[in-house]
Order: C-alpha cells, then sequence, then structure tokens
C-alpha cells in the first residue's frame, strides 16, 4: 500500500468529473493561456457528496482563492445538480453560487459550477462536444451510421446506451491521428475551442481563474 | 458508557477544543504537535477526576518526572498558573466537568533586616507587580458529575506531601491509558484476571490469526506468560515477536476495561502494517463484544486504511484531524464513508 499524497496543492481548484473530463478542460485552458489550476477527479454528484469533504479536508483550504466545479447534468436539469453541489459547500461553510455559472465572489474566495453542457439542459461534456461538431458534414454519416444501428438492436439494448457518448466516439474514430477518448482529443486539437458553444465554459474559466 | 463529546480549555498547548460526535472507535489524527495526545490526557484525567494522582501520571507517561509542585505549570496553558484547565464530557448523556486549580501556600515570616530595609529579597512574593504571587503547593481538583451543583475536590501536593480524595465520591468509570512505552506493562496482572475469568480463549482465537498453531496461553511463576504452540514445551510469549506482545496486551487491556475506555497512543507502533488489520480487526471485535469505546492517535495511513477496511462499514467509526494554526486548535470530523473515501481517492487523512 502506498503513502497518500493527494492534498490541496493550489489556491485555485476545479474540481472535474473524471479522467476525460479533466484532460478535456486542461486543453481548454492551455488554449485560453492560462496557468493550469489544481484539477481533481470526483466522479459524478452523488460521490461529490461523499469526496468533496476528505479532499478539502486534505490540506489547507484557507488559502484557496478560486473554487469551480464542472459537472454533468445527466437525466437531470442543470439546476438539480447545482443544488446537490451546493448544499455540501453548506456544510461547510463554502459560499454557494446562486445558480449554475455564475460565480459567488467574497473577500477570500470565488465559487462557481458549470453544469455541462450549457447550464441548463440534462446531458454531459459529450453533449457539448457534439454542439461543436453540428457544421463537420461527417456528422450526417454519423446520422446514418446511428440510424441503422437503431434498427438493428432492440428498444431495450438502445435505451441502455450512452448515446452522446457512442456518437462522440464514433465521430473521434474517424480523425487522424487517432483518439480514443475525449481527454487525448481535446489534447490532439480535435475540438475547435473557438466554436461559440464553448463560449459560456471559457467564460466561466477565465472568470474564475483569472 | 460511551463518551459523545469533550470540550478542552486550558489543557497543556490547547486553549479551547470541541470535539462532538464520538463512535466507539475514534481515531485522532494530526501533524506533530497538534495535540492529539493532549485530547488522550484531558479523557484520561476527567475520566478519574476524583485521583488527583493523575495529572502526575500523564506527566510521567511523557518522561517529564515533576520535582515540585511548581511543575504543575506544565499542564496549564503557556505554563501559567492563571489559565486553569477545563475539561467537560458528556458520558451516556451525563455531564461530567473538572477543573484544576493550582493550591497556595500562604507565606508567613518574620520581618527581616532586608524587608525592614524595603529591599525585595524573597522573589516569590514578587511584589514588583501589582499582585502578590504565591507559590503554588499543589494542585486542586474540583469535580461534578451530573448534578452541577455538587461540586467534589481532589488535592494533590508533592512537597508537602498531601493526597486528599473525596469521601462521598465513588468513580465507577474505567479508563487505561496505552502508550508505546507502557504497552506491555501490566500485561501479566491483566492475563491472570482474564484467565481467572475463563475469557482466555477470546485473546486465543485473536492470537491464532498471527499465530495458528497457538492452543493456550498459561500464566508461569513471576508473571512469565507462555504459549501453547503444539511442542513439547511451552513457549514464553517474550521469545514471540514484539507486535504479538501489543496486540495481546492491547486486547488484554480492552477486556479489563469492559464497560469502560481504552486510550492508545500511537496505536501503530511495534506493527508491521500487515499486522494492522489483524490488531483493528481484534479491537472492533472485542470493543463491541466488552463494550469499550476506543480512542487512539495514529501518524499511519496504513493504520487508517486498516481500520477502514477492517470495519467494513458495518461498525461506525471516527476519524478526527487535529489541527492547529496560529495557536488555535481545531478538529475536523470525518464519518465512515468519509474515511473509506479519503482512503480509495488517496486524500491525505492524516
Amino acid at each position: 500500500m502506498g503513502v497518500a499524497n493527494k492534498t490541496i496543492e493550489n489556491s485555485k481548484i476545479l474540481i472535474v468529473e473524471g479522467k476525460d473530463e479533466a484532460g478535456f478542460i486542461a486543453a481548454l485552458i492551455r488554449h485560453l493561456g492560462l496557468s493550469l489550476p489544481q484539477i481533481v477527479q470526483i466522479d459524478g454528484k452523488d460521490k461529490f457528496k461523499r469526496d468533496f469533504l476528505p479532499f478539502w479536508y486534505s490540506g489547507d483550504n484557507s488559502n484557496v482563492n478560486s473554487l469551480g466545479v464542472v459537472m454533468d447534468a445527466e437525466k437531470n436539469q442543470a439546476a438539480s445538480t447545482h443544488k446537490s453541489i451546493c448544499s455540501v459547500f453548506e456544510k461547510l461553510g463554502i459560499p454557494k453560487p446562486s445558480s449554475p455559472g455564475v460565480l459567488v465572489t467574497t473577500e477570500k474566495i470565488k465559487v462557481g459550477t458549470f453544469i455541462m453542457p450549457d447550464n441548463e439542459s440534462a446531458g454531459m461534456l459529450e453533449s457539448l462536444c457534439l454542439a461543436s461538431i453540428t457544421s463537420d458534414p461527417v456528422i450526417d454519416c454519423l446520422n446514418k451510421y446511428f440510424d441503422c444501428f437503431m434498427t438493428m438492436r432492440s428498444a431495450e439494448e438502445v435505451v441502455k446506451i450512452n448515446m452522446p457518448k457512442s456518437r462522440l466516439l464514433a465521430y473521434l474514430a474517424t480523425k487522424s491521428p487517432y483518439a480514443n477518448s475525449i481527454d487525448i482529443a481535446a489534447q490532439k486539437g480535435h475540438f475547435n475551442f473557438e466554436n461559440e458553444v464553448f463560449n459560456p465554459l471559457k467564460s466561466f474559466i477565465i472568470d474564475l481563474l483569472s | 458508557m460511551q463518551y459523545s463529546d469533550i470540550r478542552i480549555e486550558q489543557f497543556r498547548s490547547i486553549e479551547r477544543l470541541d470535539l462532538e460526535d464520538f463512535s466507539r472507535i475514534n481515531l485522532f489524527t494530526g501533524k506533530n504537535n497538534c495535540g492529539k495526545t493532549t485530547i488522550l490526557e484531558a479523557l484520561f484525567i476527567l475520566s478519574g477526576m476524583s485521583n488527583p494522582q493523575l495529572p502526575v501520571t500523564i506527566n510521567n507517561l511523557r518522561d517529564l518526572v515533576l520535582t515540585s509542585d511548581d511543575d504543575f505549570r506544565y499542564i496549564f496553558y503557556n505554563l501559567d498558573f492563571a489559565n486553569e484547565p477545563y475539561i467537560e464530557a458528556s458520558l451516556d448523556k451525563v455531564k461530567r466537568t473538572l477543573r484544576i486549580k493550582p493550591s497556595h501556600s500562604s507565606v508567613t515570616a518574620n520581618l527581616s533586616p532586608e524587608i525592614e530595609q524595603k529591599k525585595i529579597i524573597d522573589q516569590s512574593l514578587n511584589v514588583s507587580t501589582s499582585n502578590i504571587k504565591m507559590p503554588v503547593n499543589g494542585l486542586i481538583l474540583e469535580f461534578t458529575n451530573k448534578n452541577p451543583q455538587q461540586k467534589y475536590t481532589s488535592v494533590l501536593s508533592l512537597t508537602q506531601p498531601r493526597f486528599v480524595i473525596p469521601n462521598d465520591y465513588t468513580e465507577t468509570l474505567h479508563c487505561a491509558f496505552q502508550t508505546p512505552q507502557n504497552t506491555v506493562l501490566g500485561l501479566d496482572k491483566r492475563l491472570e484476571n482474564i484467565i481467572v475469568d475463563k475469557k482466555v480463549n477470546d485473546i486465543i482465537e485473536i492470537i491464532r490469526e498471527i499465530e495458528p498453531q497457538v492452543s493456550d496461553i498459561r500464566m508461569g511463576a513471576n508473571g512469565m506468560i507462555y504459549l501453547d504452540i503444539g511442542i513439547q514445551k511451552l513457549i514464553p510469549l517474550n521469545i514471540l515477536g514484539d507486535g504479538i506482545r501489543r496486540i495481546l496486551s492491547l486486547i488484554a487491556a480492552a477486556i479489563d476495561m469492559k464497560n469502560g475506555i481504552l486510550l492508545i497512543d500511537e496505536i501503530e507502533n511495534g506493527f508491521h502494517f500487515s499486522s494492522l488489520k489483524v490488531l483493528w480487526k481484534a479491537l472492533l471485535k472485542t470493543s463491541k463484544a466488552y463494550d469499550v469505546q476506543i480512542f487512539a492517535t495514529t501518524h499511519s495511513y496504513e493504520c487508517i486504511a486498516a481500520l477502514s477496511e477492517e470495519s467494513k462499514g458495518e461498525e461506525d467509526i471516527r476519524l478526527y484531524r487535529i489541527e492547529k494554526k496560529n495557536g488555535h486548535h481545531k478538529a475536523l470530523t470525518y464519518s465512515s464513508e468519509m474515511v473509506r473515501s479519503g482512503i480509495e481517492n488517496r486524500f491525505e487523512v492524516r
């Protein structure tokens, strides 16, 4: 068994859902020319309730001056995920932002949540990435493939598929150099961060980290 | 009997610290000199508050030998007798309180020629300040149990010497304080009691987790402890490893503290990390069977992980990470689930 070594190491903290999100956000922050904050992975809002406190207690949190949480709305509306995160903040005496995408700023700290894909709808990072590639002609091919796929599988099987993730991975499979995850795809420049669909996320990150 | 909370004021380096929501198993972590051992000491003297010897004992356990009553200042915040230590806690919803005060002797003397000449020669009188600082000649332990109006008093003086305990108070709470230095001391007596009470099989079952051949434990002359491992002769416990002696000692202490409190400082001390799971398995089982509340300190990540793993979500545990910043103490409280999360995610919990 190794020695625990994850602790608060930076005054700017960004909590994300997993490896894909961490790599994607890091690539976006580099694109913006900002210094990387400490990016911490906590897998979903349910685990956030359990895991954030041990992280927040893992080091001296009194020096943290920016705290952002980027989570997927999944099947919920963004407000539900935002509320769930804020309930944890409240227990720890961390200022609560009024709504997703909006920072609350006090003398000591800026705090905000960004709920994928757009601070309103159900969905996830993949949904946002798919929205950024709608003008790519290859989308027609993807649509045809998935239309065909739907006719080949039962409704029970189809409902189990994470469609945004599958569509995005199918899209990335056509890219060169090959990228089998959003994390790698973002690092290899397969997403156009100048696409306007990324603007709300970019504004959130700039406001949080500047 | 279980404590549910404690408040510590002006005791050693702690100006004030509140700990709440204790469970049966409680672990204190934190950096060196953050006050972990002091919390155990506070629990210890509160548990035996009628015994004025305990302030001496806790200093001795730190290798501090008290040579005069003035040395009692070691337990006063900032070493200042004006900062009287105060400890209160709820034990099975009954509040007990303890205030420790210095006892002052009166000074009488004939006027010396120097005083007549207005020269100050006795530093203890220190009349350069507005208050005369009277020499301390002992400690007064003023305590209450259940009824806050009913105050009892114990007194200890080293120099006189004097030892007064109230004759109208009987302590019913058992509490033992195990440190790395004293863990194996008293094992013979405790084991003898366990053998007499026909509880030795409980211990043998635990020892078999480490030494599967052990079938019996016997007492010999002069407090020697022997194990039967199936060979022709019994073997002395002392020739086995230090770890097995320590586990045996801690389990014997837990059994001895039935319905009481067991305090263990640096619980991981002397154990290979592979034995820590055996230790916690044994302590969890014993504490439940004998209704013993355990408070332990550790610096060891492996020790915390072993407790988290062995409790398996069945036993509610607490971890308190003690932090000291700008001279002020605070406790960060982890539930069982949060301890598991910290271990799984490899977040620092020590």
